[in-house]
């Protein structure tokens, strides 16, 4: 290495398998206090290894990919399910959204469109840009536990690098192979989940002022959680950093999204019945 | 700084509207913490914690102290309660205005 090279030395740490590194822009040591938990069990037979993909988006802040930590409704018109219960907690510099939801049954499975599949989830940014997603899914009452995680670096002022992989936990009486063949279809269903918002987040205009009705989630509250990592430590306020709570209402979100299915279901049935024209063939 | 933290004054006072406005005061009847809350229907709700009231919420300091520390999702149940309690009594009021 020539001594006239500019390296930068990053402090790291190796946790549930995966490098953290602390950057930090003021050049303060790494704060060990606020690493993600260690996932008991992470490593050991119980788990399957981590699958690992990698997404580049080249035109969108990554603001957006967070701002999804409150957006109860694109869970019906971008992945395709019925979020039934959607609550968030921010507090310090965790931020935190729980969700139930089951699938379209007029979406034929696409997204987590699968009407026999029931979502809880649990996901936590730890930080600004590193989610645990504590996951339980019930597939026509087969329950599998799945840890999710993603996380996100910017590459420019308007673009960043997503990341994302899970483990599952092996079911009893399977046996490796199926647990990683589960292991990889949830994988390609959270994969092709980030590229239906990828595809939102390419054409969409960054709005700092969104006027929001009755349903939506917290929206401002958590731009308030998200500044507190573009400021100088010194700098943070106590509101960033407050905990705040917040139970979306999904009653009558979910009323109307039922009508417009049994809609869709309806026509689809009319078109799939109705005769085909016959075609004159030229003889 | 990009745009992340807003600069314009009608920003700012939106952001002082949909995080400040109508907050309504609960306490908490077994400890000195008090809480905004706002509920826009019956299954909205909506609740500001400020540093001093978590320091004093029990439940909170019970929590820290379990292994592993107190998960964040954990709500006070008492002070859930006492939300409860205000809705019945008529003080604290249920309906949005415009959309916050």
């Amino acid at each position: 290495m020539p001594l006239r090279a500019r390296t930068q030395r990053y402090e790291s740490v190796i946790r549930n398998g995966m490098l953290m590194i602390w950057h930090d822009a003021e050049g303060s040591p790494a704060d060990h206090d606020i690493l993600p938990p260690e996932l008991e069990g992470i490593g050991t037979d119980r788990y399957t290894d981590w699958t690992r993909k990698v997404i580049d988006v080249p035109n969108a802040h990554c603001r957006e990919i967070v701002d999804n930590v409150v957006d109860m409704a694109h869970f019906f018109y971008i992945h395709f399910a019925f979020p039934t219960n959607f609550r968030n907690v921010f507090e310090g510099h965790m931020a935190t959204q729980f969700m139930e939801s089951t699938g379209r049954p007029d979406m034929a499975g696409e997204g987590y469109g699968d009407e026999d599949l029931i979502l809880k989830s649990e996901a936590t940014y730890y930080g600004p840009s590193f989610m645990i997603n504590w996951l339980e899914t019930d597939y026509k009452g087969f329950l599998t536990k799945v840890i999710p995680v993603n996380c996100h670096i910017p590459t420019g002022p308007n673009s960043f690098k997503l990341q994302y992989g899970l483990c599952v936990e092996k079911p009893e009486g399977l046996d490796d192979k199926t647990a990683r063949y589960i292991g990889t279809k949830y994988s390609d269903m959270f994969g092709d989940g980030f590229l239906q918002d990828v595809h939102i987040w390419l054409n969409k205009a960054p709005v700092q002022n969104p006027l929001l009705c009755e349903e939506d989630g917290p929206v401002y509250q958590l731009r308030r959680w998200y500044e507190q990592f573009y400021v100088d430590a010194a700098d943070v306020t106590e509101e960033m950093t407050e905990r705040f709570e917040f139970e979306v209402d999904t009653t009558k979100a979910n009323e109307f999204w039922r009508a417009e299915v049994e809609e869709n279901l309806a026509r689809k049935a009319g078109e799939d019945s109705s005769p085909v024209e016959p075609v004159e063939t030229k003889s | 700084m990009a745009y992340i933290v807003p600069s314009s004054a009608d920003t700012l006072e939106d952001q002082r509207l949909y995080t400040q406005a109508r907050l309504t005061e609960v306490a908490c009847p077994d400890c000195p913490a008090r809480v905004g809350v706002k509920k826009n229907s019956e299954h909205h709700t909506s609740i500001q914690w400020h540093a001093e009231a978590l320091g004093e919420c029990a439940e909170f300091r019970r929590l820290d102290r379990a292994p592993g520390g107190r998960p964040v999702h954990a709500s006070c149940p008492r002070m859930q309660a006492s939300i409860d309690a205000a809705v019945r009594d008529g003080q604290l009021m249920i309906g949005a205005e415009d959309g916050y």
